[in-house]
């Protein structure tokens, strides 16, 4: 039953994008919310491994919500070296300051695409499946389809007209994800986040 | 309260704090004794402390692991927790071991890896004092002799702004590094258990 349910709930996913667009759907009115990088008072702090075009890098990520809808993010080195160091307000990206090869528009726009997924705090639901497990929302000209599990959400596809990247996590509860994977399809760009463990004032 | 009392207890614990600049004849003094003392350096071995600061987070990222030295430029930066990371400086080449994902660069064409590898060893052993590389003023309070060294080359300015080697007063030995980005933020390493000129065995530096 459960397969079937999420057959004709792709279909109709299938059937929307391709038929009528993505302008036709409208929302349900619902929301899922995304409280893994919601508290304030914590320092996120990942161990992240970067694959891109066969080239490996290794550092360390600090994410922090500093206010209501702004988080700042650093990648240092292991050794402590700031690589970038950005500010997300509301799915745009302000870099603060970053090093001469990372500084390339497209890496640029790929992290503020691929954050503004992470840090979001809801995502508009416009169709869910029977089980309230898989939803449909979109924001903009994308589309996402989101799976959720037991604590919070497990996995995001963001598409546009096809699927451009996949964001994964692993929780143990529903504000702290302890490992987020991120893979393009368009690109040879995974991320690999896990956690040192969260610190608190 | 008594004024007076309030007065010395700001001028008691004022004086634990307070940097002082070295004049000339301390500086040549201070200078001496850490290149004899580095001189005689011919390995070495550490666990350090690395406290990652940066003025928005609660509390500071916090990594710890070993180090080994070897005369005249193998190095080993060994991160322990909470991960396992570790780079190996020898020969001109570079190699990584990332969580057991190996991988190998030739640093040997590379000035910035040269000179980081430079600043590694002698932040460690503390023979940096080259003021052709840096301008560097020297310091002491109650309990560290040290030195402040702004990097005069325009690529290593990008990544760091200011080292500060922080050297125990008996042994003139480097006791903290202190890497400032900018005023709100430094990476600072803490060493502990130096061992000096001890038998290194070479299968200490295989990554």
């Amino acid at each position: 039953m459960r397969r079937l349910t999420t057959l004709l709930f792709a279909i109709s996913l299938f059937a929307s994008s391709c038929g009528s667009g993505l302008s036709s759907m409208k929302p349900t009115g619902s929301v899922i919310e995304n409280t893994y990088f919601s508290n304030p008072e914590t320092d996120y702090v990942y161990r992240t491994s970067i694959e891109i075009y066969g080239h490996d890098l290794g550092g360390i990520l600090i994410i922090k919500k500093t206010s209501q809808g702004t988080h700042r993010l650093v990648l240092t080195t292991d050794f402590g070296n700031k690589l970038i160091d950005a500010t997300m307000t509301n799915g745009v990206l302000t870099v603060n300051s970053i090093v001469e090869e990372f500084d390339r528009k497209l890496l640029i726009r790929t992290l503020e695409k691929d954050f503004s997924v992470i840090l979001r705090d809801s995502f508009p639901i416009y169709s869910s499946d029977a089980t309230d497990v898989q939803h449909f929302s979109i924001i903009g000209d994308e589309s996402y389809e989101i799976i959720k599990g037991l604590h919070g959400i497990e996995k995001i596809v963001r598409s546009k007209r096809k699927p451009k990247a996949e964001y994964t996590f692993k929780a143990e509860n529903d504000i702290f994800a302890h490992e987020i994977h991120i893979r393009h399809f368009d690109l040879k760009l995974e991320m690999d986040l896990k956690s040192l463990k969260p610190t608190e004032k | 309260m008594n004024r007076y009392f309030l007065f010395f207890i700001f001028i008691f614990f004022g004086s634990f704090a307070q940097d002082r600049k070295m004049d000339a004849t301390e500086i040549k003094a201070f200078r001496e004794a850490v290149n004899a003392k580095s001189a005689a350096i011919k390995s070495m071995t550490t666990d350090f402390t690395q406290y990652k600061h940066m003025d928005f987070l609660s509390k500071d990222v916090e990594t710890s692991g070993k180090m080994a030295f070897k005369e005249p430029n193998t190095l080993l930066w060994e991160y322990k927790k909470p991960y396992n990371y570790s780079i190996v400086f020898k020969n001109g080449k570079i190699s990584i071991n990332d969580e057991g994902k190996k991988s190998q660069m030739d640093a040997s064409g590379s000035k910035i890896f040269a000179k980081i590898n430079k600043l590694i060893v002698g932040s460690v052993s503390g023979n940096l004092f080259d003021d052709k590389e840096f301008t560097i003023s020297y310091f002491t309070n109650a309990n560290f002799n040290f030195a402040r060294l702004i990097p005069k080359d325009a690529a290593l300015k990008k990544y760091i702004k200011e080292i500060e080697l922080s050297f125990s007063k008996k042994e003139a030995t480097v006791e903290q590094v202190r890497l400032l980005e900018s005023d709100a933020d430094y990476t600072k390493i803490v060493f502990k258990n130096k061992v000096l000129n001890a038998k290194v065995d070479d299968a200490a530096f295989r990554n």
